[in-house]
């Protein structure tokens, strides 16, 4: 009889027990919101970041900067620096720095101190000064203050008081204030590093970080989810939740299901295809807006038939961008003519497109000598991007258009981990990539990808060196009137239209969805979310 | 009986071996990880060594060791995996014997045709299917993972319920039945194919004890249907069942890994997925010989056991020599 008797017992006793379960609305979901991110942060130090993710998971919840750029009026506005001044040779720029910030308090380590002029040249001194203990430690080095060569801009970094620092720049860089708003010019903290150094644990600074941001870290599980809690002291206003989650789930799929059974509050990437059936459903809103991204098709110019800047116009005529639009962006994307965005101050209206046209392209080929056409691989990242939802579709299409005019396209999907290896070993033929904006200075967009510079860096990968180009970005940032600079930028982007180093596909609209009942989720045009202002109706 | 143990253990270190070989090879594709000095004996025999103290590399993705890594997500796939296999014995064994107590009835027909049906389904499907219905247009129960991550639970043994009840959190109650709702879904799922076997296997045992002569005493003693079965069919059935369990559960465990990957169970299967994605060699060593280990032991330990508990086999075992 004992089975039997075991059976009639549980079975109504742990449906009792979900009932229960089922009743509760509880507490800790009311003060908690958890995040659907699409990826695990590289590291939780931004200064040492190259991806998206990272910046999301960690800029504007950890850290602070001296200054960072308003999403709504674009203008700067003040961070950790309550105020600064610029000298009238533009080669100065000094930092008033704010009293009372108090640093994260953790089981790892505990301020005795608020934060001061120290921590500043900490933070840049690390990237800057090779004979800084930490310089070494991060593993990948600072992609991107190398790829703007911040260590050849800066001349010196001075303290002046406590609460008062000075930068020197080489020369007058207009781009320089924006590059110190952007997301990776986070300050970490002195005493911190110090401590670290007495520990010798020092690889810890980008693992268990220490920030002034509004959460600080508890825990981090690999690929699983990072946990947040709220920073009580803060020098601005606290944050309304009391724990912020990143639940990381690559596939979106899976991000919509928890969106929809509520087990997280907001969706990081909505896939394009999936906008539609959000909307229908009344408890999730979709917002949308303008990113400064761009997806593009982008070839190794050093190796044979790429480096004949005829094969790459040809290519060009095969790229269909009505079809990729529909078919890969689903509409939340609109064409591109230059790298640069529409929204950008210095995008170029006056770019000429190159028409979709197979017959043409044929014959070009023909005339560069490759009568039978050629084989050639395309790289593309299998996980959605925020400038690209589906990469592996889009170059399946361009795979097709290829097909028919005699080039045979092999796709190889890659992790981004394993694509950013191959792309820096220089194995490929070409790759579909993109980029957002890190801050609102066009030259941010050049810079890094496709200056002769950025080829040793090891962030341009289509290894193309022009030196008009690179005379032009230079001159641009040194220059100081709107107008000039405007027409600088204008001809640097005919030079990339002509040269085609990379064939810019598409704008991506940024989306998020979330819970309706969620409001103050803030997000700006360069990626990155803010959970500050979040708060539950 | 000696005999018998010691070469099933034989059998156990040389499948092990073999797995470690396999193991060596992955590792030694991890550069500067071994010191791969010598020449490949004394490399091998070092890499045993490093094995026997527990070091199984370092992932090339986290930078933790291997080890610790596989600690804190196999507890998970054992925790889904036993949930399951008590699952299946709960909801098998009673089918079972009422199929086999009545083969050949149309009740038989229907429950054969039936585990027939769920048999032949493929997991993943099964699990999309329970995924969508019960989650996401019912809203009954959580979709994916396996605790709410608002619920600050620190593991202590891994296994999500144990650590939910003896937690310190003052939320641990609602978290344990989070845990419970979180783990229902996959655990049907995987149960699912388990269950089957177990009504097949004991619809043939009960029926075959059903064919014997005391049975028929029993009944003629006057004895009442349910008590035949206590005392004499249950009895004489279940214990033939243990090695088929055992052999069922290195299938289950396989299964876990499908199952995990579409629940996002934060389990080995999906930990080890992940680490072919990114190539990770020294993970994929670390987690192939860990879970390949676990089902050979459990394997031998089924077969022991086995001999231990049924003299039946114990004879025959004893006929050979």
């Amino acid at each position: 009889m004992h089975i039997l008797n075991l059976i009639k017992y549980i079975l109504p006793l742990s449906f009792l027990l979900m009932l229960t379960a089922c009743g509760e609305q509880t507490q800790i979901k009311q003060n908690g919101l958890s995040y659907c991110t699409e990826g695990s942060p590289t590291s939780f130090n931004p200064q040492t970041a190259t991806s998206n993710v990272t910046l999301d998971a960690t800029t504007s919840q950890l850290y602070d900067r001296l200054l960072f750029i308003d999403p709504n009026t674009q203008q700067f506005k003040a961070g950790l620096a309550i105020d600064w001044e610029i000298s009238a040779d533009r080669l100065s720029y000094r930092f008033f720095l704010r009293k009372n910030v108090n640093f994260h308090q953790t089981s790892y380590f505990t301020p005795t101190r608020t934060f001061n002029a120290d921590d500043v040249i900490f933070s840049f001194s690390r990237i800057l000064d090779k004979n800084n203990p930490y310089h070494a430690v991060s593993e990948h080095g600072y992609p991107f203050f190398e790829g703007i060569e911040l260590d050849q801009q800066i001349q010196s970094l001075v303290k002046i008081d406590d609460y008062t620092i000075e930068f020197k720049l080489a020369l007058p860089d207009s781009s320089f204030i924006a590059n110190l708003a952007s997301d990776f010019s986070v300050i970490l903290s002195a005493e911190y590093g110090d401590n670290l150094i007495v520990s010798n644990s020092q690889s810890n600074i980008d693992n268990l970080p220490i920030g002034t941001g509004p959460f600080k870290f508890k825990e981090y599980r690999t690929d699983n989810f990072i946990r947040y809690q709220k920073h009580p002291d803060y020098w601005g206003d606290n944050a309304k939740i009391e724990q912020l989650i990143f639940d990381i789930t690559p596939n979106s799929s899976s991000r919509l299901a928890k969106l929809l059974t509520q087990e997280c509050d907001v969706m990081a990437y909505p896939a394009a295809s999936q906008v539609a059936m959000i909307s229908e459903h009344d408890r999730v809103k979709i917002s949308v807006e303008t990113g400064l991204n761009v997806a593009y098709w982008a070839f190794n110019t050093d190796k044979a038939p790429f480096n004949n800047p005829k094969i790459r116009r040809a290519l060009a005529h095969t790229i269909n961008q009505e079809t990729l639009l529909q078919a890969v962006y689903y509409n939340t994307g609109v064409n591109a003519k230059s790298i640069l965005p529409p929204v950008s101050w210095a995008y170029n209206p006056y770019l000429k497109s190159y028409k979709y046209n197979l017959a043409y392209a044929r014959q070009l080929i023909t005339e560069a000598g490759y009568p039978n056409g050629f084989k050639m691989n395309i790289m593309a990242l299998k996980s959605s991007q925020v400038y690209n939802p589906d990469a592996v579709k889009m170059a399946e299409l361009i795979q097709s258009e290829l097909a028919q005019i005699g080039i045979e396209a092999k796709i190889i999907k890659y992790e981004w981990q394993i694509m950013e290896k191959k792309l820096q070993q220089g194995e490929y033929d070409s790759y579909l990539l993109g980029w957002v904006a890190d801050n609102n200075d066009p030259d941010n967009f050049f810079r890094f990808q496709l200056s002769c510079n950025a080829i040793n860096t090891g962030s341009n990968y289509t290894r193309w060196c022009n030196s008009e180009f690179d005379d032009l970005i230079n001159q641009a940032v040194t220059e100081t009137e709107y107008i000039e600079r405007v027409t600088l930028y204008y001809r640097a982007q005919e030079i990339i239209q002509q040269e085609l180093p990379l064939i810019p596909l598409a704008h991506s609209l940024r989306l998020h969805a979330y819970t309706s009942g969620l409001e103050g989720v803030e997000t700006t045009a360069f990626g990155g979310i803010n959970f500050i202002n979040t708060v539950r109706q | 009986m000696f005999f018998y143990i010691i070469r099933r253990i034989n059998l156990l270190v040389i499948t092990i071996t073999a797995l470690t070989i396999i193991g060596f090879y992955l590792r030694s594709r991890v550069t500067g990880d071994l010191t791969l000095d010598g020449n490949i004996f004394s490399n091998y025999f070092n890499y045993l060594l490093a094995l026997t103290q527990g070091d199984l590399g370092i992932t090339s993705s986290t930078g933790q060791p291997v080890l610790d890594e596989i600690l804190t997500v196999f507890p998970a796939t054992l925790e889904l995996c036993f949930s399951a296999f008590i699952l299946s014995i709960v909801v098998g064994v009673p089918i079972g014997t009422i199929a086999g107590m009545q083969r050949g009835s149309s009740l038989d027909s229907t429950i054969m045709g039936i585990s027939l049906f769920i048999f032949s389904v493929p997991v993943f499907w099964l699990a999309s299917l329970v995924m969508m219905y019960f989650a996401l247009n019912w809203d009954w129960l959580p979709v994916t993972g396996r605790l709410n991550l608002l619920y600050d639970i620190q593991p202590v043994t891994g296994f999500v319920l144990i650590d939910t009840l003896i937690s310190d959190n003052p939320h641990s109650r609602e978290a344990f039945y989070d845990a419970l709702k979180h783990l229902l879904l996959p655990t049907v799922v995987l149960a699912a194919v388990p269950t089957t076997e177990v009504i097949r296997q004991m619809r043939n045992h009960v029926s075959d004890v059903m064919k014997q002569k005391y049975i028929k005493a029993a009944a003629s003693k006057g004895l009442s249907k349910t008590e035949i079965i206590m005392r004499h069919v249950l009895r004489n059935a279940i214990p033939n069942m243990i090695p088929h369990l055992g052999l069922q559960f290195s299938t289950v465990l396989t299964t876990a890994m499908v199952t995990e990957a579409v629940f996002s169970w934060p389990g080995i299967g999906r930990w080890l997925i992940n680490s072919i994605y990114q190539q990770d060699h020294a993970a994929i060593q670390g987690g192939m010989l860990t879970v390949a280990i676990f089902v050979v032991t459990a394997n031998v330990l089924t077969e022991i056991l086995t001999v231990i508990i049924h003299p039946i086999r114990r004879k025959e075992l004893y006929a050979q020599h």
